[in-house]
């Protein structure tokens, strides 16, 4: 303060400078606002349009995310529908089957603590936090299998917490939804 | 050295020059830094999180 009480001038033009940096910062984040909302008008990344309660304590007796309900399930449009659970340590199912190039919607919850949900090379990338229904939706346009960690941590197992994600072409699915209820790849 | 009068004196002629033209090195070099992670944000965006899109 002193320096600049001593140098008026000077004092002016760091004015002027900061000013000026100001104005950039504010345009970089007026950008990237602008961007995210792209992002959700070109479908990258929605965020969730409303909020969807679970009871965590009978999750596994009735309901949605009952066992026997869980996995990957054809819906009359033709889209599938993934249902997940996320426990200390471990996702139910631990290996999920999905087809190429076919909207996928991801509801998951968790039974316990927040855990997160993220699939690899998609931009799903969500928590599952306990009373709470996450949903997320993607489309896979390659055959292959990617991961799925927990990404939030969640206790002392929680570098062991993942599940894998199957991509098959959509007739080999088709296949595979013709005798079951609800696809899944774990081993029987 | 430190605090003399003498040095005092010559530190603050030779500040007057800096300070009315302004610290131009310091800003190139913020420029640049700032530049190079929005340059990197940009392109994760557009080449990266966009081609991920449901549709």
């Amino acid at each position: 303060m002193t320096e600049m009480a001593n140098h008026p001038g000077g004092h002016d033009r760091s004015e002027q400078v900061e000013r000026r940096w100001a104005t950039i910062a504010i345009v970089i984040v007026s950008s990237m606002v602008v961007l995210a909302a792209f992002a959700g008008i070109h479908q990258a990344v929605m965020p969730q349009t409303r909020i969807e309660t679970v009871d965590p304590r009978t999750l596994h007796v009735a309901g949605e995310f009952i066992e026997s309900n869980l996995g990957s399930a054809v819906e009359a449009d033709g889209s599938i529908t993934v249902r997940a659970v996320g426990q200390q340590y471990s996702f139910t199912p631990q290996c999920i089957v999905v087809p190429t190039d076919t909207p996928v919607t991801f509801r998951a919850t968790s039974a316990d603590v927040v855990h997160g949900f993220l699939i690899e090379h998609s931009n799903v990338n969500t928590m599952l936090v306990p009373g709470y229904i996450s949903t997320a939706t993607t489309r896979f346009s390659t055959p292959g299998e990617v991961y799925m960690p927990c990404h939030e941590f969640c206790g002392v197992g929680h570098e062991g917490m993942w599940a894998r994600i199957k991509i098959v072409d959509k007739a080999e699915f088709q296949k595979l939804a013709a005798d079951r209820r609800r696809v899944d790849c774990v081993a029987q | 050295m430190i605090n003399t009068e003498h040095d005092a004196q010559a530190d603050e002629a030779a500040l007057e020059p800096i300070l009315q033209t302004g610290a131009r090195g310091a800003m190139m070099l913020a420029g640049i830094a700032t530049a190079i992670v929005v340059g990197l944000w940009l392109a994760f965006y557009l080449f990266v999180f966009l081609p991920r899109a449901s549709q």
